[in-house]
């Protein structure tokens, strides 16, 4: 699996994404960029780090992606997650979505990045200002339904 | 005496934090399933007690459910709740 196509400790850019996407039969295109903020919780945050299972974490974007496809067929799909060390204002993750019409691109991409939050192993460790440097709380990953179990 | 045999674990995020490492080599006894020695380690790594119940498991590369049977040399990755994006 080619896990860089879906992970990079690299600064994340759009325009390969918008290229890969190129389809002129849709006339809607979104484009989300979660980017590092300054704070969280009321606390000032300096920095962030992201650890990520390499290979489950490039599966499960590649599984978001392909179960878009599947579910909209007429429609382009990019996500791609950075990881390793971030500054405030960095780009962290990167969804690009073409449609036909911006309904559907929008609700899209929205329940893509939803899909990141929950069901890709990927973890967040933020560096404070005024405090010791900790790693945020998540959401479970539970197993798919047809996974690979005995 | 019952054979042991030896999983290799891996924790990630915030697991290794309180695991005070990042692998660990763990003997149990042959029949062990995947519950069994998360129970082990729990007892082993009280720190992680909290966190275990929220952790998913990768069994040699696959996301799996906790009553499968271990085998020696199994590679199981400890997940803890995810936050990406």
């Amino acid at each position: 699996m080619e896990i860089d196509r879906w992970l990079t400790d690299q600064p994340l850019l759009l325009e390969p994404l918008l290229a890969e996407t190129e389809d002129v039969s849709c006339g809607a295109l979104v484009v989300f960029a979660g980017t590092v903020r300054d704070q969280q919780g009321g606390a000032a945050v300096t920095a962030l780090t992201y650890e990520a299972h390499d290979t489950l974490a490039a599966a499960a974007i590649a599984a978001i992606e392909a179960r878009t496809l599947a579910a909209h067929p007429h429609l382009r799909i990019r996500v791609r997650h950075r990881t390793g060390a971030l500054a405030l204002g960095d780009t962290a993750v990167l969804v690009v979505v073409r449609a036909p019409h911006r309904r559907e691109a929008f609700a899209v991409a929205e329940a893509a990045l939803e899909a990141v939050k929950a069901e890709v192993p990927i973890w967040k460790f933020e560096h404070y200002q005024e405090a010791a440097s900790s790693w945020l709380d998540g959401t479970p990953l539970t197993p798919a339904p047809r996974a690979n179990d005995a | 005496m019952t054979e042991g045999i030896t999983i290799q674990l891996t924790f990630y995020g915030p697991s290794a934090a309180l695991a005070g490492q990042r692998t660990l080599g763990l003997e149990v006894p042959a029949g062990t399933t995947l519950e069994g020695l998360l129970s082990v380690l729990g007892e082993q790594r009280p720190a992680l007690a909290t966190i275990l119940p929220r952790c998913a498991t990768a069994l040699n590369g696959s996301i799996v459910r906790a009553e499968r049977l271990l085998t020696d040399g199994d590679r199981l990755d400890l997940l803890p709740p995810v936050s990406g994006g």
